[in-house]
C-alpha cells in the first residue's frame, strides 16, 4: 500500500501541473465612480452566434443554421465595496488602495474565484484582479 | 518676452490642471488570449504540447417534484473541461510581449515544461499585453478555438425528447 502511494508521488511529480478553475479574464475600466464605490468594465467577449445561410444542395437552395464567433463587448459593473480585489501575488488589496492605483482605460482582470498561481505567474505584480461572484448581477426588473 | 511669459504660465497652468479621466478609453482590438500551460515539447519536430481550458454544457438528469408526483427532468450545468492540444512552433506563429515575431529555435530555447504562456488566434491588441509579463510567450494559431466562448448556446429544446437515464434511489 505504501509502496503504491510512493509510485503515484513519484509518478505526480513528474507529470507537469495543471491548472484547476476557470482562467482570468482581460477587462478595460471604463469608469471609476468612488461615490457609489463602483467601476464600469468593458470586455470582449467572444459568443457563438447561430445565424441562417443559404446553400445550394442537389440543386435546390435551402437555408440552414449556421453557428459563428462574433465579438462582442460587454460592460459590467463591479463593486469595489461589496467585491474583492487582489493582486498577482493573491494578496487581497484595500479598497482604499484600489481607488488609488484604478485609472480609467487601465487593463485589469476579471475573474469568479481566485485564479490559479499557474495563471498569475505571467502576469505583471502590480496588476489589479477583479474577483466577482460566480451568480451575474441581474438587471433591474422592467415596471 | 511676452511670449515666453505666456508660454510659461500655459505650461505652470496645465501641470497643475488636475488630471481629467479619459472619456473613451481605448478598446482593445480583437479577442482576448487565452491563459495555457506547456504540457510537453518535442525539440525534434519542433511542437508542443499545451491545455487549454474550455466551457462546456453538460445535459445532467435531476428528479424534481411536480405536483407531488417525482419527474425526472433534463438540467444544464457548466462544466470546466482542460483538452490537450497541439503547437507547431514551425508552422505556426510565436510573438513576445512586444509584438516581435520569435523564431521556432529561440521559442524552443525559451519554453520548458509547466510555463504559462498565452493563446490566441491573432497578434494579441497591446492593451491585453500591459498586464503580462514582458517574458511571456504567446502562441498564435488560426485553429485554436477562440477563447472564452461564453455565453455558450444553450442546446436546443430538448422537451419532446426523453431525458437521460438515471437510477432513482430507492425508496
Amino acid at each position: 500500500m505504501t509502496s503504491q502511494i510512493t509510485i503515484l508521488v513519484i509518478v505526480s511529480l513528474g507529470q507537469p501541473a495543471i491548472p484547476t478553475g476557470p482562467q482570468p479574464k482581460f477587462a478595460i475600466v471604463r469608469g471609476i465612480d468612488k461615490t457609489i464605490g463602483e467601476v464600469t468594465l468593458w470586455q470582449i467577449q467572444t459568443v457563438n452566434e447561430v445565424v441562417p445561410e443559404k446553400a445550394i444542395v442537389n440543386g435546390q437552395e435551402v437555408t440552414r443554421n449556421v453557428t459563428r464567433q462574433v465579438l462582442r463587448t460587454v460592460e459590467t459593473q463591479f463593486s469595489v465595496d461589496k467585491g474583492t480585489v487582489l493582486d498577482a501575488t493573491g494578496k487581497k488589496v484595500p479598497a482604499a488602495e484600489v481607488w488609488k492605483r484604478l485609472k480609467t482605460g487601465a487593463t485589469v482582470l476579471v475573474a469568479g474565484q481566485q485564479p490559479d498561481p499557474l495563471f498569475l505567474r505571467v502576469v505583471r505584480p502590480d496588476t489589479l484582479i477583479f474577483i466577482t461572484s460566480p451568480m451575474p448581477k441581474l438587471p433591474r426588473p422592467k415596471t | 518676452m511676452a511670449s515666453q511669459a505666456v508660454t510659461l504660465f500655459a505650461l505652470v497652468s496645465l501641470s497643475l490642471a488636475p488630471e481629467r479621466p479619459l472619456r473613451n478609453p481605448p478598446m482593445p482590438n480583437g479577442p482576448q488570449p487565452e491563459f495555457s500551460t506547456i504540457q510537453a515539447i518535442d525539440a525534434v519536430q519542433k511542437r508542443v504540447e499545451y491545455l487549454q481550458t474550455q466551457v462546456v454544457i453538460v445535459p445532467v438528469a435531476v428528479a424534481a417534484f411536480v405536483e407531488g408526483k417525482q419527474v425526472i427532468k433534463t438540467a444544464y450545468r457548466q462544466e470546466y473541461r482542460t483538452i490537450k492540444r497541439a503547437f507547431s512552433l514551425a508552422k505556426e506563429s510565436v510573438y513576445d510581449t512586444e509584438g516581435k515575431k520569435v523564431s521556432a529555435q529561440d521559442a524552443l530555447k525559451r519554453l520548458k515544461v509547466g510555463d504559462t504562456v498565452l493563446l490566441a488566434t491573432q497578434p494579441v491588441d497591446p492593451l491585453y499585453l500591459r498586464v503580462i509579463r514582458p517574458t511571456t510567450l504567446i502562441l498564435v494559431s488560426s485553429t485554436v478555438s477562440a477563447p472564452f466562448s461564453m455565453p455558450v448556446p444553450f442546446p436546443k429544446d430538448k422537451s419532446g425528447e426523453p431525458p437521460p437515464k438515471i437510477h432513482l434511489p430507492k425508496r
